[in-house]
């Protein structure tokens, strides 16, 4: 198969985005941690958008039941590793791209030294804990995170197929002296430490919401990188009114995460061995597990 | 992911109390979550509590300092509490460390995935977590260690408190994680119609979460 030139391929997009923007779009170096349902839309808008740099990082493996969503993957891949399915599509459609792939879950070292290097941090991963620790680690890197949620609430009381009460998602911006995710509406009250019986149950998911979501996520960062979007930090997609809005939230001023004295905090992650030094100092007995 | 910098300012500080022997700081092998837990060997409760010394072991929760503040105790003995009719009961909300607790807070408390070897007599006392009303604002392990102590001075005037807390909140947040938390302190306390109410609302309210509704099949009161 013949290889299509640059020129043929942006000549459409060259009708909206100046030879200048789409030059910095192609420099941005993108690390997108998470390569479920959002991230997969997501990073297929922004390489054809553009966007030639990416780090994509997940440990999962392609499931037959993600094919519903998983577009560019084929059923003979089930089973290959979600970042290598990314990876072969786009090196096979962009030649000139760069992709670092990571088979791995978040935090891990590997992943942190992406983020330090990268210019801006793509969040699609799935729960709570895991995205406020991202959230820590492009503060500490001072990188704006984008990070997009999607779902269904569906009452599934009556059955198997049961009535969707609520749908939507929505994109969030953490940028290092703004709000964190936390500020942003990401409500972690009492989601731990309970003994009750949890939800194990798989969520609902759609192509559909992904590429909503995914591709609104893609116009947030162009809008970002031309520094339009500020002061909002926060757009929701309501898919019963099929609206999208926007606002922007102010921080906690008292907040750890990005108060007046999180920067400290921020920057005490990871700091095992000092921390060692420091109890030894005050003659506090540490031992291992 | 630990804020290692509330950890090291807060730990000295424990130092400074006299309801224990000896401390220790257990290290993990996870370079996020430093620290594991800590220890405070010989504990000596407030005399209404048996027996009348025990160890301590608070694990550190992963978010500890950001997002999360300490809300669990491990003790290595069942507690008993002894009323002021001298009726001696188990203490409300102290549960055996089942292997089921175990895995499901594993992805929360460095502490439960590195440690295998827990003790068979090991029991857990959950506290709620204190909330600021401007949003999360740390509450330091000291405090914790402090409240704890206050539980087991009086553990059901603590419990019925907490409640009236857990209320306002469900009121002022309408996040479905303060109703199970009054419905679970309303079990710890036996008041079985109480429970039963709450979890029924709280299946009208929220039909999509099925915990309610497990919670009251799985639900055995007597027991």
């Amino acid at each position: 198969m013949q290889p299509v030139d640059n020129n043929s391929f942006f000549h459409r997009n060259l009708l909206w985005v100046s030879p200048e923007l789409l030059e910095t779009i192609k420099q941005v170096r993108l690390a997108v941690v998470g390569c479920g349902g959002n991230g997969v839309i997501f990073i297929v808008n922004a390489a054809h958008i553009g966007f030639r740099n990416f780090t994509i990082c997940d440990p999962d493996i392609l499931d037959a039941t993600n094919l519903n969503r998983y577009v560019i993957a084929s059923p003979d891949q089930v089973s290959h590793p979600k970042t290598e399915i990314i990876r072969t599509y786009l090196i096979s459609r962009f030649p000139e791209i760069t992709v670092q792939a990571i088979q791995k879950a978040f935090p891990n070292p590997d992943i942190v030294s992406a983020i330090s290097t990268s210019d801006i941090v793509i969040g699609c991963l799935d729960n709570t804990v895991p995205r406020i620790e991202l959230n820590i680690v492009s503060r500490k890197y001072q990188r704006t995170l984008i990070d997009l949620g999607s779902g269904f609430i569906v009452d599934d009381t009556a059955g198997p197929s049961g009535n969707v009460l609520a749908a939507g998602g929505q994109i969030s911006i953490s940028r290092p002296t703004g709000p964190c995710l936390r500020c942003l509406g990401f409500d972690v009250e009492g989601t731990q430490n309970s003994y009750f019986i949890e939800d194990d149950a798989p969520d609902a998911s759609s192509l559909v919401l992904n590429n909503v979501v995914g591709a609104l996520a893609v116009e947030a960062l162009i809008s970002e990188i031309v520094n339009e979007l500020s002061p909002v930090n926060r757009i929701n997609y309501d898919r019963s009114s099929l609206s999208i809005t926007q606002e922007a939230l102010l921080n906690n001023p008292e907040c750890s995460m990005c108060g007046a004295e999180s920067t400290a905090h921020i920057f005490s992650i990871a700091e095992k061995e000092s921390l060692k030094a420091f109890f030894w100092e005050k003659g506090i007995v540490c031992k291992t597990v | 992911m630990q804020n290692c910098l509330a950890l090291q300012n807060e730990i000295p500080k424990i130092l400074e109390l006299n309801t224990f022997n000896d401390l220790e700081v257990i290290l993990s092998d996870d370079s996020y979550n430093p620290i594991a837990a800590v220890t405070l060997f010989g504990f000596v409760p407030p005399h209404c509590i048996t027996p009348s010394d025990f160890d301590v072991r608070i694990p550190i929760p992963n978010l500890y300092g950001f997002t999360e503040s300490v809300t669990t105790a491990l003790v290595n003995s069942k507690l008993y509490y002894t009323s002021s009719d001298e009726e001696s009961h188990i203490l409300p909300s102290c549960h055996r460390l089942d292997e089921q607790t175990i895995r499901k807070q594993q992805k929360n408390f460095v502490d439960l995935k590195e440690q295998h070897n827990w003790p068979s007599d090991l029991h857990f006392i959950f506290l709620t977590p204190f909330w600021n009303p401007k949003g999360f604002i740390h509450t330091p392990l000291l405090e914790f260690i402090e409240r704890f102590w206050e539980f087991l001075q009086n553990p059901y005037e603590f419990l019925n408190q907490d409640i009236q807390y857990c209320q306002s909140r469900w009121l002022q947040t309408k996040n479905p994680w303060w109703l199970k938390r009054t419905a679970q302190i309303q079990m710890e306390l036996g008041n079985i119609e109480e429970t039963r109410s709450i979890l029924l609302e709280a299946i009208k309210i929220f039909p999509a979460r099925k915990e309610f509704s497990q919670l009251l099949e799985t639900w055995a009161p007597d027991q």
